[in-house]
């Protein structure tokens, strides 16, 4: 359990940095291209890192990280390729919306699985999903536009994203002691 | 291992019977309460209902077993009416949910495995007919299951001592006429 609360508690601070990062992005005006691809390059590694170990936690739930250990190590990559390549800012910005669009479709299932495991919770989800939907969609649909833009898009994108997995880690996520009679 | 964890489940869904009404039970409080994750509840039961008729399966199954071919009519309905005060907040929660017309269901294949028994053996010098002897033992399960659903109903809190009597004497009293009224009827209306 122990090790599940730490993975909680790490999971909500990078959702917190994401939405932190990405209201950063939406409200500079201009963001350097390399200062984007470092920061946010060392923000998806670590995501990417954490994601992968709440797949492998014992969550009772497994709601919130049903979906990590692809998404996980995808973010890890991306993570890796815009440290690695800086210069190309323009092409990732695609890429990232393409990400944050699936991250946001697999919590619309996510949504759908709490609805069947009978949480009261499951609308607020779904409805957070949908807007992180709407936005990725709208990044994929603009990755043509002068980067300053797509990256304000981006930046939107990362911070709904951000309060999207903030909430559903902290609602689905079961922290209660376990009993430890028998195992799975 | 599978059944161990069947069992650990159907125990967590009695206990929260115990606490809650039915209808506000989820998965969620069920793999909670069994310290299970979500897939294992779903490897076995695809919803509350079907783990609800899994538990009445099972409840019947033990009480079958249980029944010995010596025991009275008396000590069979106190076996049912044990079972169902041993398991009375329950039994409520699920009467006062949606879900009732199950736990009828369940009291009525209970009162049928025993009364079966006494009908065959009240019927067999009168030669009465398969459909004959499912009348006559429905009829006598719906009067038994009846009465039980009426304190289950009401909520009474104690158990009438000479009800058990009350129902085999009032049994005893009127299978005879029954029986005879069932063949009599049959041969006037074919």
């Amino acid at each position: 359990m122990k090790k599940l609360k730490a993975v909680k508690y790490a999971y909500s601070v990078f959702a917190c940095a994401l939405i932190a990062f990405g209201l950063t992005v939406l409200i500079r005006a201009r963001v350097p291209e390399h200062a984007f691809m470092l920061a946010g390059g060392l923000l998806m590694i670590g995501f990417g890192i954490v994601r992968i170990l709440g797949y492998f936690s014992r969550d009772i739930l497994q709601l919130a990280f049903q979906f990590d250990l692809i998404l996980g190590i995808a973010s890890a990559v991306l993570g890796c390729y815009m440290i690695w390549n800086p210069q190309a800012a323009g092409h990732i910005v695609m890429v990232l919306g393409v990400f944050f669009l699936i991250d946001a479709l697999s919590k619309v299932q996510t949504a759908i699985d709490a609805r069947r495991v009978g949480m009261e919770r499951w609308r607020l989800i779904l409805g957070m999903a949908l807007v992180a939907v709407a936005i990725g969609v709208l990044v994929v649909l603009t990755e043509f536009q002068d980067f300053h833009i797509v990256s304000r898009l981006i930046g939107a994108n990362l911070a709904a994203d951000g309060v999207l997995n903030l909430y559903v880690t902290q609602s689905t996520v079961n922290t209660i002691r376990r009993k430890k009679e028998w195992e799975v | 291992m599978a059944r161990r964890t069947q069992a650990v489940i159907m125990q967590a869904f009695m206990d929260l019977l115990t606490r809650k009404p039915l209808d506000k039970i989820t998965v969620k409080d069920v793999i909670e309460e069994a310290d299970i994750n979500r897939n294992t509840f779903y490897y076995y039961y695809e919803n509350i209902p079907a783990l609800l008729d899994a538990l009445f399966a099972q409840e019947i199954r033990n009480f079958s077993e249980s029944t010995e071919r010596s025991d009275s009519f008396v000590e069979e309905y106190r076996r049912l009416s044990a079972v169902v005060r041993n398991n009375r907040r329950a039994i409520y929660h699920i009467y006062q949910s949606e879900d009732r017309e199950r736990i009828s269901r369940y009291m009525e294949t209970g009162a049928e495995l025993f009364v079966e028994r006494f009908v065959r053996k009240a019927a067999a010098p009168y030669g009465l007919s398969e459909e004959g002897i499912h009348y006559v033992t429905h009829f006598y399960s719906y009067a038994v299951v009846g009465l039980t659903m009426h304190r289950i109903r009401e909520n009474i809190p104690t158990e009438d001592q000479n009800l058990a009597e009350r129902i085999e004497g009032s049994f005893y009293a009127s299978v005879d006429d029954v029986i005879q009224n069932y063949i009599q009827f049959s041969k006037e209306h074919p």
